[in-house]
C-alpha cells in the first residue's frame, strides 16, 4: 500500500491493482483537501496559529529528513542546521541590514542550499552511521557558529523583529494568508520531492541506497547522486527555515540545537519514514502533544518520549503505518472470501 | 564526544542565565512574526482574572526557575491566595480581587528565547491569560518584548530577565520591569573603583557574549567618566579553561583586572593570573563573578575583592520577613537569592496593582497599565519605582569581600537606568557591545 508512491513499484502495484489504488489516493486527496479547506474556518486561533501553521513548517524540515532516509537512506542530523542557516540569513539581511524581505529570503535559501551542496560534498562519502555523526558534526557546529559569530548572528539573543512581507497586495502577517502560502509551499515542496524522487537522479539515488556497487557498476558516480540528493533536501528545510523565520519574527540559537534537531527527527519518525506525507501528520502531533500535555502533566517530555516509543514499536511506519494497517485488516476482514493478497509486501524505508 | 560537545553549550547558557542580561542583542523593532488573537475565554469581565507566570523549569536550569515560582507565588500567598499543589507548576487559587477569582496558570521555559516566546503564545493564545509574568532570561526577555507589542490588550509584567534593551530602547507600552538591568547592577563600582580604590588603569576580562557586555558596559560608563582608563578589553569564548593566552595579551602597566566571569571561571581565571607576571593583580569583580565558590576556593587572595550587585541581606524588616517567609513555605528553598526576589517584586507589584483598580481590565488595561506605572514599592532590596519606559529605579549594592565573607560596604540608592546620566545622551550611545564603551 505504501510502496505504490514510490516510483517503479508503483507501476508494478498499479498493474496489480489497476482500479483499487487510484481510487483510494482520491478519496484520501479529497478528504485531505477538504480538511485543510475547513481549518481555517473550525479551529480556534491558537490551534490554528500555534499547531496547524507552526506543523506546517516544521514538517517541511521533517519532510526534508523523510526525503533522505526514504529515498537515500541518509539520516541527516544537519537539517536544523540547514533551516537555521536559511533562517539567520533572511533574518539578517531584512530586519538588520533592511533588505527586501522576499530579496533576504531567496538570499537566505540560496546560501543554505550551497551549504547543502557543501555538506553533502564532505558527508556523502560516508554511510551509516559515520553519515549521522558528520552531519551531527555539522549540525552542532552550525549551532555554535549562531552562538558564538555575534556579528551576524548577534549571539544567544539571535535577532528579533523580522517582519512578514506582503505578497504583492495580500499581507502574509494576516494568519490566514500565511497558511495558504504555508500549505502552497507544503505541496510545492511534497510535489517537487516526490517528482524528484521519480526522476532518473531520483531513481539512481534509490538504486544507490539499495546497492551502491551496482549503480558504480552502471558507471554512475554514487557521490554526485547523493551530493544531489542532498542538496535537494536542503533546498526543502531551508524553505522551512525562511518560514518559520516569518513565523517566530525571530531566531536564536535554540532554533538550531540539539533538542531541535532531536525534536525533527521525532517528528520524521512519529510521521513514519514511508512516506513524505507523513513528515505532515508526524509535526502535528508533535506540536499538539507539545502544547496540551504540558497542561497535564510536569512530564510532559516523558510523555512525548513514551509515544514516541510506543509508536515505533507498534508501528515502525509511524502513525500513518498504523492507519495504513488498520485500513489493511479491515479490508481482510471484509473480503475474508477473497483468496489472500500478496500486494501487502513488507514496507520498511531503509532497504 | 557529544558529551564534550554538549557541555560547553550547557555552559554558556548558565552563564547567559545566570546573569539574564544581554543588551546589543538583536535588533528589536518589535512586532514581527504571525500574530494568533488572544484567546477569548481569558477575556476581560469574564470574572477571572488569569494570570500567566513563565520561567525556565526546563533544561540545565530548572533550579533557578524553581527559585522564581518560589518567590512569585510568596506573593500570590501574601495576598491570600492558596496553592493547589506543591509542584513548581502548580498553579494557584483562592484569591479574589475585586470580585474576581484570580487563577496562576504556569508555563516554562529552557531559557532559549524560542521556547519562551513558545510557552508565551501558549499562554495568551491558549490560556487566555490577562496578565503575563515573566521571563526569566534576558534573551528571552527581548523575544518576549517584541511580542508583547502584538499584544497590548494583555499586560506584561518581567520576571528576572535583565536585558538593557527589554525597556531602555524601543520599549513596548505594556511591558514592566521592577527589576533593575544588567547594567544596573554594576552602578557605584566604576566610581568607587577611581575615588576609593584609587585604580585609574583597568584591563576588563569578561567572557564574550551579552551579559558580560552589559556588566563590562555598567562598569566603564562611570569608570571613564571619573577619570578611569581601560587600555584593552579582553573577551574570552565561554567554557575557556585555559586563559595563559589572555593572561599574556594583558599590559603589565595596569591598577587592576576588572573580572566579569561566572563562578569557576573566575576561580580558574585567578589561579593561572597568580602564576603569570600578573600575580597579585588587585581585581574588582562582576555580579556573578564573587560567589560563595569563589570565596572559599581563591582563599586569602578572595580578601578584599569589590564587586556589585541588586540583592543584598539588608538589615531591614521586609528582608528579614522575606528571608523567614520563605524558609517556613519553601524549607528545601536557598537562603534569598535573585531569582526569587526578583519574580516576588514583579508579582507583589502586579497584585498591588491589581487592587488598587478593583481588578479591572475590561477597560483595554487601562487603569491597570496606569497603576502600575505610578507604583512605589518597599520591597525586601529597597524601594522599587518606574521611569517613563516602565523600567525600575533601585538601589544597588556595593560588596567587600572580608574575612571570607562579602559584606555590604555601600548602597546606591535610586539607581536609574541611565546610572544618572542624561537620558538623550544615554540613549543616543551605541548599546553595549565589544567595542562600546571605550577609554583607552
Amino acid at each position: 500500500m505504501a510502496s505504490d508512491m514510490t516510483a517503479g513499484r508503483g507501476d508494478q502495484a498499479t498493474l496489480r491493482r489497476p482500479w483499487r489504488a487510484p481510487r483510494a489516493r482520491t478519496v484520501a486527496a479529497v478528504i485531505v483537501v477538504v480538511i485543510a479547506a475547513a481549518i481555517p474556518y473550525v479551529t480556534s486561533s491558537f490551534v490554528f496559529v500555534q499547531i496547524v501553521i507552526q506543523s506546517l513548517w516544521m514538517a517541511m524540515v521533517a519532510a526534508s529528513l523523510v526525503f533522505l532516509v526514504r529515498f537515500a537512506g541518509m539520516v541527516s542530523l544537519a537539517q536544523t542546521g540547514l533551516y537555521g542557516t536559511a533562517g539567520y540569513v533572511t533574518a539578517n539581511l531584512s530586519a538588520i541590514r533592511g533588505l527586501n524581505p522576499w530579496a533576504a529570503a531567496g538570499i537566505g535559501v540560496l546560501v543554505a542550499v550551497a551549504l547543502a551542496f557543501v555538506v553533502g560534498m564532505i558527508s556523502s562519502r560516508a554511510r551509516g552511521v559515520y553519515f549521522i555523526m558528520l552531519t551531527l558534526a555539522v549540525g552542532v557546529f552550525l549551532y555554535y557558529f549562531a552562538l558564538q559569530y555575534r556579528p551576524f548572528t548577534f549571539g544567544f539573543s539571535g535577532i528579533n523583529g523580522v517582519r512578514v512581507p506582503d505578497l504583492g497586495p495580500v499581507p502574509l502577517s494576516d494568519p490566514l494568508n500565511f497558511y495558504w502560502f504555508t500549505l502552497a509551499l507544503s505541496v510545492a515542496a511534497l510535489v517537487g520531492l516526490y517528482t524528484f524522487s521519480r526522476s532518473p537522479l531520483g531513481l539512481a539515488l534509490q538504486a544507490d541506497r539499495d546497492c551502491p556497487e551496482r549503480v558504480e557498476a552502471l558507471g554512475m558516480s554514487t557521490t554526485a547522486v547523493r551530493v544531489i540528493g542532498f542538496t535537494a533536501a536542503g533546498a526543502v528545510a531551508s524553505v522551512g527555515g525562511v518560514l518559520s523565520v516569518w513565523f517566530n519574527g525571530q531566531i536564536s540559537p535554540g532554533s538550531l540545537d540539539i533538542t531541535r534537531t532531536v525534536n525533527i527527527l521525532v517528528v520524521a519518525v512519529l510521521g513514519g519514514v514511508i512516506r513524505l506525507e507523513g513528515a505532515w501528520l508526524g509535526a502535528l502531533l508533535f506540536t499538539a502533544l507539545t502544547a496540551y500535555v504540558s497542561n497535564i502533566t510536569n512530564y510532559y517530555n516523558s510523555v512525548i518520549g513514551l509515544v514516541y516509543i510506543a509508536v515505533v514499536l507498534v508501528s515502525p511506519n509511524g502513525v500513518p503505518g498504523l492507519f495504513t494497517a488498520t485500513a489493511r485488516s479491515l479490508q481482510r476482514a471484509l473480503l475474508s472470501s477473497a483468496p489472500p493478497r500478496t500486494t501487502a509486501r513488507p514496507v520498511n524505508g531503509e532497504k | 564526544m557529544l558529551h564534550r560537545m554538549v557541555l560547553p553549550a550547557l555552559t554558556a547558557i548558565a552563564l547567559a542565565v545566570s546573569g539574564c542580561g544581554a543588551s546589543t542583542g538583536g535588533k528589536d523593532s518589535g512586532g514581527g512574526g504571525i500574530a494568533g488573537a488572544a484567546n477569548g475565554s481569558g477575556a476581560a469581565g469574564d470574572g477571572v482574572l488569569k494570570i500567566g507566570l513563565l520561567s525556565t523549569l526546563d533544561g540545565p536550569f530548572a533550579a533557578l526557575g524553581q527559585a522564581a515560582n518560589d518567590g512569585a507565588k510568596l506573593a500570590l500567598l501574601d495576598a491570600g491566595a492558596q496553592r493547589s499543589g506543591t509542584g513548581y507548576r502548580d498553579g494557584m487559587t483562592g484569591l479574589t480581587i475585586g470580585g474576581q477569582k484570580v487563577e496562576l496558570v504556569v508555563e516554562s521555559s529552557d531559557a532559549t528565547p524560542d521556547v519562551a516566546l513558545a510557552a508565551a503564545r501558549r499562554l495568551v493564545e491558549k490560556d487566555g491569560v490577562d496578565i503575563l509574568v515573566g521571563p526569566l532570561g534576558g534573551d528571552e526577555g527581548l523575544a518576549v518584548k517584541g511580542y508583547a507589542k502584538q499584544h497590548p490588550e494583555v499586560t506584561f509584567v518581567n520576571g528576572t530577565s535583565a536585558a538593557q534593551n527589554t525597556t531602555l530602547r524601543d520599549p513596548a507600552a505594556n511591558f514592566f520591569r521592577f527589576t533593575t538591568d544588567g547594567t544596573q547592577w554594576m552602578a557605584g563600582l566604576g566610581a568607587y573603583t577611581v575615588n576609593t580604590l584609587h585604580y585609574k588603569r583597568v584591563v576588563t576580562v569578561a567572557e564574550d557574549y551579552s551579559f558580560p557586555y552589559d556588566q563590562v558596559g555598567g562598569f566603564m560608563t562611570p569608570f571613564c567618566g571619573a577619570g578611569g582608563h581601560v587600555p584593552k578589553k579582553v573577551w574570552v569564548p565561554l567554557g575557556t579553561k585555559d586563559f595563559s593566552s589572555f593572561i599574556s595579551s594583558i599590559p603589565k602597566d595596569i591598577d587592576a583586572l576588572y573580572v566579569a566571569l561566572g563562578g569557576t571561571d573566575a576561580l580558574n581565571f585567578v589561579k593561572q593570573l597568580d602564576e603569570s607576571s600578573l600575580k597579585g593583580t588587585p581585581i574588582v569583580g562582576g555580579s556573578i563573578t564573587v560567589d560563595g565558590a569563589v570565596i572559599n576556593g581563591l582563599g586569602k587572595r578572595a580578601d578584599g575583592i569589590v564587586s556589585a550587585g541588586p540583592v543584598a541581606a539588608l538589615d531591614t524588616v521586609q528582608y528579614r520577613d522575606y528571608a523567614a517567609k520563605l524558609k517556613a513555605t519553601f524549607p528545601q528553598a536557598g537562603p534569598p537569592g535573585l531569582f526569587d526576589i526578583g519574580y516576588y517584586i514583579e508579582m507583589t507589584a502586579l497584585l498591588k496593582a491589581l487592587t488598587e483598580v478593583k481588578g479591572k481590565v475590561d477597560d483595554g488595561h487601562k487603569a491597570l497599565n496606569a497603576a502600575l506605572a505610578k507604583l512605589t514599592l518597599d520591597t525586601p532590596i529597597g524601594p522599587v519605582r518606574l521611569d517613563q519606559n516602565r523600567q525600575a529605579i533601585a538601589n544597588n549594592y556595593l560588596f567587600q569581600v572580608r574575612d571570607g565573607q562579602s559584606a555590604l560596604i555601600q548602597t546606591i540608592p535610586d539607581v536609574n537606568q541611565t546610572l544618572g546620566l542624561d537620558r538623550a545622551a544615554f540613549v543616543a550611545q551605541p548599546a553595549n557591545d565589544r567595542d562600546h564603551p571605550s577609554c583607552p
